[in-house]
């Protein structure tokens, strides 16, 4: 009985699904679904049978029919009315499941396949779009009854607040316009992604998740509610609600009386709009309110000049200093296009003062339009938006302005990263052979491999030591020594700019003064580096008879060309670190330092007239290289091979040194190359440097930012950051 | 009369079609949690993590 109920199970979720979902499409005359169901089933049916000849497992490990059955559950269950979806995927899943024990699959491969189904049916999905994703306006006027709503739908809004979230304008007996937020099955998905891509892209941003689309629609009511109490004007919200039978959350928003500035005329601009505009959000920041979505139109005017904010959807509450110049600068760039750039920038000149003016003008960049800059080509944008800085710095008669990166990691750096790694690892493959790298690590030794970690991240205390060595004040040395591992994580996504403001922070939380703390961090790179070109140079001399010129293979061999191009590929990293060093110190000296230099320069004063600290700052750098030296002793170890410690020494210092510089986060491509190329060097065979090399940079810096993720979050958690 | 009844059913069954195609965030998520999932799975089942299920299923 038990056994046939499974096999029953397992028919109706897969067989049986698959034949109701389209002879439902073609009952229903839903043609185009029909024949993207049947495709997409057939292009995950085959995936598998792919995946199944190259595993060898046969349709166990990679079931052709589940890769179907769930392609096409995405593609059809959601054109089903909402109550009754859930019985159909509960029927799928269950389907899948009896699927396992009846047909004896493999259950992560069944997982696998299910995943290949969900991958095709949604790539066909947001290649196609989705008819009836979300409400349309016929159903409004319903909505509205149930929330017991008088108003007339005008329709659907040109832009909606944010992805998954459908907005209609409507308008009330009185004539005031409304904004009919209708909140569905994808607005907590749409804000997550919009959330995380922001998390990921920009620096100084955080990720704060709400997963229920009634936390986001409390959110948005209750600042608009705020907003008002404070004076500033919002949205009055006129009701809110769960619709029960499409599971919806709606809010319904009456925008403040007022035009909107994208639709005022060039005779009907008030006077006092810019001073007005500066004033009404300024009071919205100072109850620390951040809207992310300042634009032309989402602020109105009303006949008295009094100026106000319709769009809450993407606000913050709770924000700091920097979240409200991106207001700012986003307000700046909303006036220019109102009123021209002269007029905005001279009027608020005299709104906000010189100095603060002329601290949001390397905001004013297409990241902090991000809540929408409309569908104007990012190339006119960008002109638009120099052309604001020009004007601004112009009036302000000083240089012309520069924007400040705000996003964590630049295209054209990830593009050379993956290119590097791409290039090494093809020529490692052409010229060695992965196998031979691969049966290297197979047998590499594992005590030696945590030996090697353990080695290198220990150099967090010893970096710690160093730190504290760089101010006067006395710091704790655990939480110096989570910084440091934390610096392991800014380091990879955000390079050494991001590193130094971590440590400036840092010093500043400890209540150094912003220029001390600032010169600390400029001692402490600066002795890293001093140490770095000593010890390359002592080790120069006392392990000049561990190197090996010699050429890796007969003339013209693979290795030997191996050897050459990583060789080149060092000489260029030196070239390029220099390069893009010189002008990086030279503006960190000149926008930063000077400003500051009499302050730092006292600081660098006592600092030096304190041997323990002196001591503490290259005593700790010293012994972080040597036990840099010594893990990579380890991680050759692990691969069978060994090197004398001063060509180590030689190897890791002269590395770290165009790593530190390279222009690439944490010196990747360029770093491999060297130590791959040092280790030959030394007399390692290549083909274990390689391996070696691999282990060393996964302890040292690849695994490293997993755990320096925590250490940040640590410190942020204990105010340290 | 029985075109009524076919619409009406039809209304209680499917969902409204809207006037514009949409690409849904459900969709994007969807999209990285399969590839994930796929590629997970069958990395592990090569590394030989998982094998056939043998239960017997009662009578």
């Amino acid at each position: 009985m038990i056994s046939w109920l499974v096999v029953v199970l397992a028919a109706a979720g897969t067989w049986v699904f698959l034949l109701l979902a389209l002879g439902l499409c073609v009952l229903v005359g839903r043609w185009g679904l029909a024949v993207r169901v049947v495709a997409t089933a057939g292009v995950a049916a085959l995936g598998c049978v792919a995946v199944a000849h190259a595993l060898g497992t046969g349709q166990a490990g990679a079931p052709s029919l589940l890769a179907a059955t769930f392609a096409v559950a995405v593609l059809a269950i959601r054109t089903l009315a909402a109550p009754i979806r859930i019985w159909w995927w509960g029927l799928v899943v269950i389907g899948a499941v009896a699927s396992v024990f009846v047909d004896h699959l493999v259950p992560l491969g069944a997982l696998a396949a299910v995943g290949l189904g969900v991958l095709a049916g949604a790539t066909v999905s947001l290649a196609f779009g989705t008819l009836g994703g979300g409400t349309t306006a016929p159903e409004v006027p319903d909505l509205l009854r149930q929330l017991g709503v008088d108003a007339t739908v005008v329709g659907p809004a040109t832009r909606p607040p944010t992805w998954g979230v459908v907005r209609f304008e409507a308008v009330d007996p009185s004539g005031a316009p409304l904004d009919v937020d209708v909140y569905g099955r994808d607005a907590p998905e749409g804000q997550f992604l919009a959330r995380l891509w922001r998390f990921l892209w920009l620096r100084r941003s955080t990720l704060d998740l709400r997963l229920r689309r009634t936390d986001h629609v409390q959110h948005a009511m209750g600042l608009m509610l705020w907003a008002n109490d404070r004076g500033v004007g919002a949205p009055e919200v006129v009701a809110v609600g769960r619709i029960a039978a499409s599971d919806e959350v709606v809010l319904v928003a009456r925008r403040p009386p007022g035009t909107r500035l994208v639709d005022l005329t060039d005779d009907g601009i008030p006077a006092g709009l810019v001073g007005a505009s500066w004033q009404a959000l300024d009071r919205l920041h100072d109850a620390q309110v951040v809207l992310d979505a300042v634009r032309p139109d989402t602020i109105v005017v009303d006949a008295a000049g009094e100026v106000a904010f319709c769009e809450f959807s993407r606000a913050e509450a709770m924000a700091g200093p920097e979240d409200c110049r991106g207001d700012d600068a986003a307000l700046l760039v909303a006036l220019s296009r109102t009123v021209g750039p002269e007029r905005a920038v001279r009027q608020s000149i005299d709104a906000v003062g010189p100095d603060r003016l002329g601290g949001l003008l390397p905001l004013v960049q297409p990241q902090v339009l991000s809540a929408g800059s409309g569908s104007r080509p990012s190339s006119s944008v960008r002109k638009e938006l120099t052309a604001l800085r020009e004007e601004g710095a112009t009036q302000l008669g000083i240089e012309p302005v520069e924007p400040v990166p705000l996003a964590r990691v630049q295209v054209a750096k990830v593009v050379m990263v993956v290119f590097t790694f791409f290039g090494l690892w093809l020529l490692v493959q052409q010229l060695l052979g992965l196998g031979e790298i691969r049966g290297v690590l197979a047998g590499a030794i594992w005590a030696s491999i945590v030996a090697t970690l353990v080695i290198t991240q220990a150099t967090s205390l010893t970096e710690a030591v160093s730190l504290s060595g760089a101010v006067t004040a006395d710091l704790p040395i655990l939480p110096l020594t989570l910084l440091r591992f934390a610096m392991g994580f800014t380091g990879m996504v955000g390079g050494t700019v991001a590193t130094t403001a971590t440590v400036v922070r840092f010093f500043q939380r400890h209540g150094l003064d912003r220029a001390v703390a600032l010169s600390s961090g400029v001692i402490y790179s600066v002795s890293g580096f001093i140490v770095q070109i000593v010890l390359t140079l002592v080790a120069l001399v006392v392990a000049r008879g561990d190197l090996h010129f010699e050429r890796e293979g007969s003339s013209g061999s693979k290795p030997e060309i191996l050897q050459l191009v990583l060789w080149g590929i060092v000489a260029l990293g030196v070239i390029a670190a220099v390069a893009f060093a010189v002008p990086r110190i030279r503006r960190l000296v000149v926008d930063r330092a000077r400003p500051h230099a009499e302050a730092a320069w006292g600081n660098l004063r006592n600092v030096a007239s304190r041997p323990d600290r002196i001591a503490r700052l290259f005593v700790g750098a010293a012994t972080t290289q040597i036990m840099m030296a010594v893990g990579l002793g380890f991680a050759l170890r692990s691969v069978g091979s060994s090197a004398p410690l001063g060509g180590l020494i030689l190897v890791c210092t002269f590395t770290a040194l165009i790593g530190g510089m390279a222009p690439v986060p944490g010196g990747m491509g360029v770093m491999e190359a060297s130590y791959i190329s040092g280790l030959t060097l030394l007399g390692v065979p290549e083909d274990l440097a390689v391996s070696a090399t691999l282990i060393y940079r996964a302890a040292t810096t690849y695994l490293p930012p997993l755990w320096g993720w925590g250490a940040m979050v640590w410190l942020r958690r204990h105010d340290d950051l | 009369m029985r075109s009524e009844r076919l619409e009406a059913w039809k209304a209680r069954l499917l969902v409204g079609r809207g006037a514009t195609r949409q690409r849904l965030p459900r969709d994007a998520v969807g999209l990285v949690l399969g590839a994930v999932l796929a590629t997970f799975g069958w990395l592990a089942v090569a590394g030989g993590a998982s094998h056939p299920v043998r239960v017997d299923v009662p009578p």
